[in-house]
């Protein structure tokens, strides 16, 4: 493979996890439901597992330091939160795997949340694992040319920061000034405290 | 207010990513996981009541 390939695969990479936070954030303002502790420590990890390939790119504006030296430090970076996001969804799901027991949220395509998030990890490390096997090896001082800014690059960082961001501003919105958050949230905590409205209904 | 201090140290991450400074990316990058852990070892065990 080469490192056009591997950075190429770096921003489908990110894209992914932007696409299905954004997910999330639909189901929340659309369907009304509001995330528990351990869904938005599911998203933590997502986007902790992103930040990996998102250096390999930001790196790769300098062709010299493209290379598997680049490739394997953002990958592994990946697996490692891929691996606590994995530790977050499993214990969600242990939590409702009774039969007869009432899932959190609703299913979507027949899972809950929780599972798809658990696909989700095992997905980025066996994706990271293969990108690691077929990753890109060849001699950074023949390569070195100056950095160019590719728009997509830039636009992707930026669709990367504002979602993190926007996580920051709905964790706020349901903890309020509360250390913690709720175990089972029902309504947006800081609306409440600031006096407007209940702040139920996921309307955000 | 402890999930989005989490939120806010993701994307000092992802700047200090953008303009990478190994000592202090690779610090935060440690903070946050290890962050995310306690607080899952939290939320994990308050209901349940499980002694390890």
């Amino acid at each position: 493979m080469s490192s056009r390939i591997d950075i190429l695969l770096c921003h489908i990479f990110i894209l992914v996890i932007c696409a299905i936070l954004l997910g999330a954030f639909s189901i929340q303002f659309g369907m009304g439901e509001f995330p528990c502790p351990l869904c938005l420590l599911q998203r933590m990890c997502m986007i902790l597992s992103a930040i990996g390939p998102a250096y390999v790119i930001a790196r790769g504006r300098h062709r010299r330091h493209t290379g598997m030296t680049v490739l394997s430090t953002g990958l592994g970076l990946a697996i490692l939160a891929a691996v606590g996001g994995m530790a977050v969804a499993t214990r969600q799901d242990l939590l409702h795997i009774e039969p007869g027991t009432p899932g959190y949220g609703s299913p979507i395509f027949g899972l809950h949340l929780y599972t798809w998030a658990l696909l989700v990890f095992v997905c980025i490390i066996i994706a990271s694992g293969l990108m690691l096997v077929f990753g890109a090896e060849y001699p950074s001082s023949s390569q070195a040319t100056t950095s160019r800014k590719r728009w997509y690059t830039t636009l992707t960082l930026w669709l990367f920061g504002a979602i993190i961001l926007a996580n920051a501003i709905v964790a706020f919105m349901e903890s309020g000034f509360n250390l913690f958050l709720p175990d089972n949230p029902e309504h947006y905590e800081l609306l409440r405290q600031l006096g407007i409205g209940t702040g139920s209904g996921g309307s955000g | 207010m402890i999930a989005t201090a989490i939120f806010l140290l993701l994307f000092l991450l992802l700047i200090s990513v953008r303009y990478w400074r190994a000592r202090v990316s690779y610090s935060l990058f440690f903070i946050c996981l290890v962050s995310i852990l306690l607080l899952f070892w939290h939320h994990a065990t308050d209901k349940l009541n499980i002694n390890l």
